[in-house]
């Protein structure tokens, strides 16, 4: 009975924990534009994360070794070395946007000034992050960020054509445009966040777990992450059935909120707010942490969120810079969706090097000995490997050709 | 068989061929960078983000007359739709002058009017059902 109580909570935090802004602004988005027809990039994203996210916990429960070890003893110091830069790079950049978000967020609920609220949202963040222990920052950031479900059921409510949801999840003929395909990798991207590894390896030693959690991998990866899967689709119908009929190209984060509150009024808009609050909040509290594992696991120095602060030097640091460094970035003035669009496809194009060490130590029978993966597991992650990779290389040219994505 | 060997040789050179394929692709994005859209493309993208525009400050109106709106939510949006249509007239005054465009900015600037009078009376909602009337028809006769 515990052991379920114990995988139904971690199934809810991963729910809560996999929305951020990046997938609230670019599937929005993506559903203006295009209506129900980048579904299928919502479905592969989902079976990409729920792939490598067990994997890499089936590793650290296996192996004992995190993502950033894994990476350092596969691709060697001076490419994992790049890859630590670009990956620590990028979680700065993706918890700016968050703060930014969330600073917005703050303002629209309070009424107080830009960055006064983005200094209070990150100083509660940081706060929160020293006092509470590992699993109290998972479950509250992951559990707070369940009322986003209020998202799904407005989208319901709308009562979408499903016939037409349902082709959309499929590819289909006839889309060779650049802005389509901009968004098909943006929300690719979105889902398959690096950081979102990072922090569930690191978490997976953070918690103990042993060869008899395996299970709750597979179900927290698994059912969390369809769920929250189910979410992200939940934020393209109401693009496409809220925004496009208005020909709306929401460009800013407020009316985001607005789908979820036209049906229900202002109980559902103060939801969707706290909602989104929790969910970039949560981001950037990952994002931050992450950069401290990262950086620990790589130069072996020691990392724990459940021990004391003072004991863990190099880690608090990293994590407290990374986290007062973005709140810079925020307070700046750069727009909060620039941050964001630049984040998810630099991040594109960081993931095959996350992702190629997970695979190839996951299929390593020395190492993960009957854990390791099956030939068809490992078949399928090259494919997505692959998959991956191509999109990696087309992120960056197609930002530039579609001008960020701009309708 | 092919799979086995397919995943060898990715596992004996995936780290040598992946970091050249992104520094290709970020290459090549720089490349497309310096490429610049036409004049009657960026015209067309302009206008349609106007509309959006329009569009939004129309839904904002909508939704606060039916008073399920919180004061500040509306005030922070109504806030930085003007931030959004400041930035679209300024975007605009390097294009080509355009009879249609010109006639896009007059309802731009229309737009910042209203949202200006709305962000200060947030409790009027006679006020809001009024000027959602007039945004919804600004939108409608949108310039194409």
């Amino acid at each position: 009975m515990k052991k379920l109580l114990g995988i139904t909570l971690g199934i809810m935090t991963a729910l809560g924990g996999f929305v951020d802004i990046g997938q609230i602004v670019f599937t929005l988005q993506a559903g203006s534009l295009f209506r129900y027809q980048l579904g299928w990039a919502v479905i592969l994203g989902t079976v990409g994360i729920i792939l490598y996210m067990e994997m890499c916990g089936r590793i650290a429960v296996v192996a004992g070794k995190p993502v950033f070890t894994v990476v350092r003893e596969t691709l060697g110091r001076p490419l994992g070395l790049a890859t630590l830069i670009a990956s620590n790079l990028l979680n700065l950049l993706t918890c700016a946007a968050e703060l930014a978000g969330l600073g917005i967020v703050v303002h629209l609920l309070t009424g107080w000034p830009d960055r006064i609220s983005v200094l209070v949202a990150g100083f509660v963040l940081g706060v929160c992050v020293f006092v509470l222990k590992f699993d109290w920052i998972e479950r509250v950031f992951g559990l707070a960020g369940l009322v986003m479900i209020v998202f799904g059921v407005s989208a319901v409510w709308f009562g979408p054509d499903w016939k037409q949801v349902g082709f959309g999840l499929v590819p289909q003929h006839g889309h060779p445009g650049s802005l389509y395909w901009y968004y098909a990798i943006g929300l690719f991207s979105a889902i398959l966040m690096a950081y979102e590894v990072h922090f569930y390896s690191s978490g997976a030693i953070e918690e103990k777990w042993t060869t008899s959690d395996l299970g709750e991998n597979f179900a927290v990866a698994a059912f969390g992450s369809a769920l929250g899967g189910l979410l992200t689709l939940a934020l393209l119908l109401l693009g496409a059935l809220v925004f496009m009929p208005r020909n709306i190209f929401p460009e800013s984060l407020g009316i985001a909120a607005v789908p979820a509150a036209l049906p229900f009024g202002r109980k559902a808009l103060l939801t969707g707010l706290l909602g989104m609050a929790a969910c970039m909040g949560g981001a950037a509290v990952e994002t931050a942490l992450s950069a401290g594992y990262n950086y620990c696991q790589f130069f072996r120095k020691r990392w724990s969120k459940s021990k004391k602060p003072s004991r863990e030097r190099v880690f608090t640091t990293t994590w407290v810079g990374t986290l007062v460094l973005a709140a810079g970035m925020a307070l700046s003035g750069i727009p909060a969706l620039t941050l964001v669009n630049v984040s998810i496809i630099f991040g594109m194009v960081v993931l095959p090097l996350t992702y190629y060490p997970i695979l190839k130590v996951a299929g390593n029978k020395a190492m993960m000995g009957k854990h390791a993966n099956s030939r068809w597991l490992s078949a399928v992650g090259y494919l997505f490997l692959l998959l991956i990779t191509v999109a990696a290389v087309a992120a960056v040219p197609l930002m530039a050709f579609t001008r960020g994505g701009a309708p | 068989v092919a799979l086995r060997k397919t995943a060898r040789v990715l596992n004996g050179h995936a780290a040598r061929w992946i970091l050249p394929a992104l520094l290709f692709g970020l290459l090549g994005g720089s490349g497309g960078g310096c490429s610049r859209m036409s004049p009657s493309d960026e015209t067309r993208s302009q206008l349609k983000t106007g509309r959006s525009l329009v569009e939004q400050g129309s839904l904002l109106a909508e939704f606060a007359t039916q008073g399920d709106s919180i004061s500040s939510y509306t005030r922070g949006e109504c806030a930085d739709l003007e931030k959004q249509a400041e930035k679209w007239i300024k975007e605009t005054k390097k294009l080509p002058p355009e009879t249609r465009l010109s006639e896009a900015s007059k309802r731009i600037q229309r737009l910042r009017e209203i949202l200006s009078d709305l962000s200060a009376s947030t409790d009027d909602l006679p006020a809001f059902a009024e000027k959602a009337k007039e945004l919804s028809m600004l939108a409608s006769e949108w310039p194409q």
